[in-house]
């Protein structure tokens, strides 16, 4: 395990909606990340922009990564 | 920015009416220049032998002429950061503080300046009465991470933790409770983990620091093909009304669609 990727909202979209020009491509890497065991981040930003279309959560997220932001003070 | 291997370090004043030159230095501005020359010229990482380098004296202003410097020493990047005021934090200490002295000295000697250049004038270092080098004060935000890793380590009776082999070959030592290794069922020693970590990271070198494990993370992805198309369906119907994603992301993040 040597990578990881941080992955953006719009190839988020194009990986769930298959009427993308680009979903095959997004797929590919998709599978290829799972298939190489490569660590799949997304921001809170990102996981913001996606629900203000799609609940996060219909995203198999055990495949991904959310990268936590800064805390000004406790949890 | 091409290194070069010269150097001429000036320092110029006017004491008691004098200009200070070779021929008429004050002992001590002559001892603490010299002094201040070597320390620059090494650094903490003393990647420079001085008794390679050759050193004359010249004319005009005190100057010592500096040659044989080796192209790959630290001391090229510190003169290319010194370019900028607020460098003084990210230039090797020892330089640093040669920097400060100098501009301390020409603070109280308004006519004292001191000079950093090369023939080429690629580097030209000043330091007067009017330069104002400066640190700026390291803000360390509080962060959660997740870090990967293969364990070397882990345990301890009073402060327990785990050591940590990240992909760049740097061992990052992780405090954590008895409680936390007590938890797991899994035997982590020599084998890759995801940890998931708060820290004290640097805003301006990234460095982390007092990282704390919250929970070793379960990291093992799987493609599973009924839950992707139903997630593929779900995603075809809920971005229908998006055009061209791209350009919808640049819009909401406040750019030009």
């Amino acid at each position: 395990m040597t990578a990881a990727v941080l992955l953006d909202t719009s190839f988020l979209i194009s990986l769930v909606d298959q009427n993308r020009p680009n979903h095959e491509t997004a797929v590919s890497y998709y599978r290829l990340m799972l298939d190489q065991q490569v660590p799949m981040y997304f921001s809170a930003i990102v996981a913001a922009e996606f629900a203000i279309k799609q609940p996060i959560t219909d995203l198999p997220l055990k495949n991904f990564r959310c990268e936590p932001g800064e805390r000004s003070g406790g949890e | 920015m091409e290194p070069v291997n010269e150097l001429r370090f000036s320092v110029s004043d006017r004491i008691n009416g004098t200009d200070v030159g070779p021929k008429s230095v004050p002992l001590n501005l002559l001892g603490d220049f010299q002094k201040d020359v070597s320390e620059f010229l090494r650094g903490s990482a003393r990647d420079i032998d001085l008794a390679g380098v050759l050193v004359s004296v010249d004319e005009g202003s005190l100057a010592l002429a500096v040659t044989g410097l080796p192209a790959a020493s630290t001391l090229w990047v510190d003169l290319e950061r010194l370019k900028s005021p607020d460098s003084l934090n990210s230039v090797d200490p020892k330089r640093a503080n040669v920097v400060e002295r100098w501009q301390m000295s020409a603070r109280q000697s308004p006519h004292r300046k001191y000079r950093v250049v090369d023939a080429a004038a690629r580097i030209s270092l000043l330091v007067d009465a009017s330069t104002d080098f400066r640190r700026i004060e390291e803000v360390w935000v509080t962060v959660e991470k997740y870090v990967h890793g293969r364990v070397l380590d882990w345990g301890g009776k009073s402060k327990p933790n785990v050591h940590l082999e990240m992909d760049d070959g740097t061992v990052l030592k992780v405090s954590t409770s008895q409680k936390i290794l007590e938890g797991e069922e899994r035997n982590h020693l020599y084998r890759y983990v995801l940890l998931h970590i708060s820290a004290e990271e640097n805003l301006m070198t990234g460095v982390i620091r007092n990282p704390v494990l919250l929970a070793f993370e379960v990291h093992q992805p799987v493609y599973d093909e009924a839950e992707f198309q139903q997630m593929v369906r779900r995603g075809t119907a809920a971005w229908s009304g998006v055009v061209a994603a791209s350009a919808w992301v640049e819009e909401l993040r406040g750019g030009s669609a």
